[in-house]
């Protein structure tokens, strides 16, 4: 059998050789370019919901937090606020229970601490109206990786 | 005239450079055509970092509602209103049956009274499976 390619020359085989390795290659680089995706890869934060008690009464809701939970001092509050009397106005300060901590590395250090008596005290994060959620999504993930396994998000 | 005489043993050769040419076209095609497919009802969203993030691998029946950074909400590249949104989380709860996982992608820079008011929302139409969308943040 004479196939196109045994004919001619060694060069002509050559050249003939080239144009749809060229074409496979070519295509490959489009393949790996095109499916390579340039966006950051997202992830899901499981998150829990604390609903305020008046919420809960006209709600047909089956909420992981019970209301009285909510104001028994069995659980921990952690108020996130925008500090307003300092220079740079996005610093942020947090409170547990009411006493005011002035940085997130001492508010991880308070609740590793508090965390590691008891790991399923429930904790409430209740970020104050204006605060980003970027601050309260990062005090909720600070909780989680101190080991805790009851944190709530305060829904209003 | 000579006319060609196909009946031999050889048969007709055809090339198949071609043929696989225009195949890998059309699968490259179909496979990037369905990607851009799925991303096109998600906005660019500077999503929290995280480092409890996991893969979302769930293959529940889920709603993502999308918080903008100044407050607006989305749902399916749709512009919503909290009410809006509470009633087509009610329709689809009713259509599927079982409880719904809520997504919820946020800006960074969005005030929480959005978020609480949206996970208000999921608790009164009875959604208790709510995800944040978030990057995974760097371990420093």
């Amino acid at each position: 059998m004479k196939s196109s390619y045994s004919k001619g020359s060694q060069r002509a085989s050559v050249d003939s050789m080239m144009t749809p390795m060229i074409d496979v290659v070519f295509l490959l680089l489009v393949f790996f370019l095109a499916t390579s995706s340039f966006q950051r890869l997202e992830q899901a934060l499981p998150s829990s919901v604390a609903a305020a008690p008046e919420a809960s009464q006209q709600g047909n809701t089956v909420q992981q937090d019970p209301p009285q939970d909510f104001t028994d001092l069995s659980d921990i509050v952690v108020r996130i606020q925008n500090n307003k009397n300092a220079l740079t106005p996005n610093l942020v300060e947090y409170a547990i229970n009411n006493e005011t901590i002035g940085s997130l590395d001492l508010l991880s250090d308070r609740l590793a601490r508090i965390l590691k008596v008891r790991a399923d005290i429930p904790l409430v994060i209740d970020p104050a109206d204006d605060v980003s959620a970027g601050e309260a999504i990062r005090v909720y993930d600070l909780a989680k990786a101190n080991g805790s396994v009851a944190v709530f998000l305060v829904a209003r | 005239m000579k006319i060609p005489d196909y009946r031999g043993s050889q048969g007709v050769n055809i090339n198949m450079t071609p043929m696989i040419d225009v195949t890998f076209l059309l699968i490259i095609f179909f496979l990037v055509s369905s990607h851009l497919a799925k991303q096109e009802n998600f906005l660019k969203l500077d999503l929290p970092t995280a480092n409890a993030g996991t893969s979302d691998f769930s293959d529940a029946p889920t709603v993502t509602v999308q918080v903008l950074a100044s407050g607006e909400y989305q749902v399916t590249s749709q512009v919503m209103t909290l009410e809006q949104i509470r009633r087509a989380i009610l329709i689809r709860r009713q259509t599927e049956g079982v409880p719904m996982r809520i997504r919820i992608r946020t800006d960074r820079m969005a005030e929480y009274r959005h978020i609480a008011a949206l996970l208000k929302i999921c608790s009164s139409t009875g959604n208790t499976d709510i995800v944040f969308a978030v990057y995974e943040g760097n371990k420093s």
